[in-house]
């Protein structure tokens, strides 16, 4: 009986997901990574809002990811809404070789809780394929800086690459097993210079 | 788990229980006081068909608003839209031109020129005042006659509320929006939540039922045209306003035979059949679209004259609720003279058996709507008609079969013939459903459409994981599904749904780990890339020494 039903019942779950910070991180060839698997060189600006779902399918169970990516120049923080209400997790990037969209993620996460303050925050560094070409101090001071972010919003600090598939697919798998709360056994990585992977706290 | 009340607007069958036991335990001899609950409600299939007809008016005319700031947007347009509509529209609009009221007789050269002269220059004589006075109406005017043409000093268009065709159109919409046929409101049961909106809802529309009536009494081109949009339909709720009604048609020996489309009396509980009789030979049926006799129990409706019998091609709905009259020969009747029929509700006529219903199963082919719900003599109706009605009848979109003897057989044939209509099925106290067909069609997914189930006192179904099954596949789909079952198996459903909902999450949990610490998931790992970086580095050197 059991069996029987497990064959013809698909159930599904469905998360929103928002994508925020400065413009030119790599916010959408993020999400079209994720749910195309392709990266292109060219930047096309944002104007707005964009969004894609991605169906991941795992025996009877179907995820549904909507992504939604607000355009990073400041004259689309109206949208801001659209993108954080209902969002069960949002990411806040910024570029590992640009300090100060590290700075803005302070301003970022300021107005996405005014208007969603359950959401699961996550901090995300992009283009780690170009930090490691940085200077040592450079990173030591990048890295550290993060991870007092991360422990400030309480939020998986993560550093990812678009174009070399680093740590792209491990950002959705934590923040599925921080929205159900399931045990995930994927080692963190914490050393300066390496794809930093912090999510245990 | 979301309530279907509030996640959506289906609405349970607008026979369901509660309100069937009002027609099923129907006692004339007993005051009706416990039916006064008058709600009205517009009924939607009604509403929508002429509410199309408006707005199909208004995509080719400019529309008519009584915001003036409206008309003087479309002035321009409308203007030729005077010229044109005399010969475009005529058809839809009734004919004045045999009324001894001429539209302008008020004006005092007697001048009886139709709208469509309008820019006559004999209009100048027009003396009557504009309904509607002050600076704006006066501009538009200006306005008209510069795009008219001769801006002559003493030039005075008319006012739009004397043109006839605008003043019909005015009415009609005011007739669309104000009048409705009295209906039941769906029950909201257990639901307590939902009540003080249809409350609210009920307060409007008695408020502006009236709006109609008091057109009548504007000026004597409204009344006429007033009158004209009343006479085509009929509504009675009220014994005495009706039988008022019949006496006057009676006493006027000349009156005008009535062409009505719509006929309702709506729970005339003592209405008697020699009434009836007097209103039917004052009405000619052949426009009749819509008849409903609700809970009229002593009034026999009949098509056949002596000499003829009437074909109603246009009659759509049939709504016989509550007769103690009402027998298989009407329906052996109906079934020759209608056979354009959609709508077909003889609930709790408990003379009605197989016979007569055989007989609508094999000449009535367009029926959507079905009703034959009954509480007494169930056993009058089985398979034998319903297997044959279903067959020829493929699009069918509501069935109630609440109390008849049919079996499962007749619900196979629903699954087979009307597999993407059907949208409500109503089984309430079939005793001879069984366990077996329902669960089993639900589980195969026939019946895309279905919102509501009514399952009240079928205590054979047993086994509904099916059922709920289907329920959440019908929501994810976008369909709100009603089941509706009595208390007890309400109970019997929610554990089942608890029981399930438990083991489902556990099997989602287990998928999702399952797919989380899955190690090969297309991200690059670390080691690798540091090789990868190594070796492009090692090539570059190498070039360079090149
Ligand atoms: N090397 C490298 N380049 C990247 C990576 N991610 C994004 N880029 C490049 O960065 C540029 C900007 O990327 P977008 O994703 O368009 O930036 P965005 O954050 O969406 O920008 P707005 O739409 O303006 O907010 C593009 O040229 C990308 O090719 C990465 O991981 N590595
Ligand atoms: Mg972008």
């Amino acid at each position: 009986m059991e069996d029987h039903s497990e064959d013809d019942l698909v159930n599904h779950i469905a998360l929103k997901i928002g994508l925020i910070g400065d413009s030119q991180i790599g916010k959408t060839s993020l999400m079209v990574k994720y749910v195309e698997g392709s990266f292109d060189e060219d930047y096309i600006q944002t104007l707005g809002v964009n969004f894609m779902d991605k169906k991941v399918t795992i025996r009877n169970t179907t995820i549904t990811f909507s992504i939604w990516d607000l355009g990073g120049q400041r004259e689309f923080i109206s949208m801001l809404p659209l993108v954080s209400n209902d969002a069960i997790a949002i990411l806040f990037m910024f570029d590992l070789t640009r300090k100060s969209t590290l700075n803005s993620i302070k301003e970022w996460y300021r107005q996405v809780r005014g208007f969603n303050k359950t959401a699961i925050p996550f901090l995300v560094g992009t283009k780690y394929d170009k930090f490691i070409d940085s200077s040592y101090q450079d990173q030591l001071e990048i890295t550290q800086q993060a991870k007092k972010f991360g422990e400030a919003m309480n939020a998986p600090v993560i550093f990812c690459s678009t174009s070399h598939s680093i740590n792209v697919q491990k950002i959705f798998k934590i923040i599925i097993s921080r929205a159900f709360d399931l045990k995930l056994h994927l080692d963190e990585i914490v050393n300066i210079g390496e794809p930093i992977l912090l999510y245990k706290h | 788990m979301i309530t279907p009340f509030t996640a959506n607007k289906t609405a349970p069958l607008p026979f369901a229980y509660k309100y069937d036991n009002q027609i099923y335990d129907f006692n004339p001899y007993v005051s009706p006081s416990g039916h006064r609950r008058k709600k009205q409600r517009r009924n939607s299939s009604m509403a929508s068909s002429d509410d199309s007809d408006v707005s199909s008016d208004s995509d080719s005319k400019p529309t008519i608003t009584l915001d003036k700031m409206k008309i003087d947007v479309n002035f321009a347009n409308e203007v030729s839209f005077f010229s044109e509509s005399s010969s475009s529209d005529l058809d839809s609009l009734p004919d004045y031109s045999d009324d001894d009221f001429s539209p302008f007789s008020d004006v005092e050269d007697g001048d009886t020129t139709t709208g469509s002269d309008f820019s006559s220059p004999d209009r100048c004589d027009l003396k009557s005042p504009p309904l509607i006075k002050g600076s704006n109406i006066n501009s538009i005017i200006g306005q008209v006659s510069e795009l008219v043409s001769e801006p002559e000093p003493e030039y005075q268009p008319p006012s739009i509320f004397e043109v006839p065709e605008i003043v019909y159109r005015i009415l009609k919409i005011v007739d669309v929006q104000t009048t409705h046929v009295p209906q039941e409101v769906p029950p909201v049961s257990r639901n307590s939540c939902t009540l003080p909106k249809s409350l609210s809802s009920q307060q409007l529309t008695s408020s502006m039922s009236g709006t109609l009536y008091n057109c009548l009494m504007v000026n004597r081109l409204f009344y006429q045209i007033t009158k004209e949009i009343l006479n085509e339909k009929i509504i009675f709720s009220n014994e005495g306003h009706f039988n008022k009604f019949v006496d006057v048609l009676e006493k006027s020996l000349n009156a005008r035979i009535l062409k009505p489309k719509v006929l309702v009396l709506h729970k005339l509980f003592t209405a008697k059949q020699k009434t009836w009789e007097i209103l039917k030979s004052r009405i000619d049926y052949s426009n009749i679209e819509h008849l409903e006799l609700y809970m009229c129990p002593k009034l026999y409706p009949q098509f056949t004259t002596k000499e003829s019998t009437l074909q109603l091609e246009k009659l759509r709905k049939l709504v016989v609720t509550g007769s103690r009259v009402l027998d298989d020969k009407f329906l052996i009747n109906l079934s020759e003279t209608c056979c354009n029929l959609q709508t077909l509700d003889i609930r709790a006529c408990e003379l009605v058996s197989d016979y007569g219903i055989y007989f609508i199963g094999q000449r009535c082919t367009q029926l959507k709507e079905i009703n034959f719900g009954r509480k007494n003599r169930g056993s009058l109706i089985t398979d034998l008609s319903c297997s044959v009605l279903i067959r020829n009848n493929k699009q069918l979109k509501t069935v109630g079969f609440a109390g008849c003897h049919i079996s499962d057989k007749s619900i196979w044939d629903l699954a087979v013939n009307c597999n993407t209509t059907l949208e409500r099925l109503s089984l309430n106290n079939c005793p001879l459903i069984t366990n077996q067909l329902i669960p089993l069609i639900l589980h195969s997914d026939y019946f895309e459409r279905m919102s509501v189930l009514e399952l009240r006192y079928v205590s054979s179904v047993t086994n509904w994981k099916p059922v709920i099954e289907f329920k959440r596949r019908q929501e994810f789909r976008g369909i709100s599904m009603l089941i509706e079952v009595c208390d007890d198996l309400n109970r019997q459903m929610k554990k089942q749904e608890l029981e399930m909902d438990k083991c489902l999450s556990k099997r989602i949990f287990r998928d999702i780990v399952i797919w989380m610490n899955e190690l090969d998931d297309g991200d690059l790992p670390y080691q690798t890339f540091v090789e990868q970086q190594l070796q492009q580095q090692q090539q570059q050197q190498s070039v360079q020494l090149k």
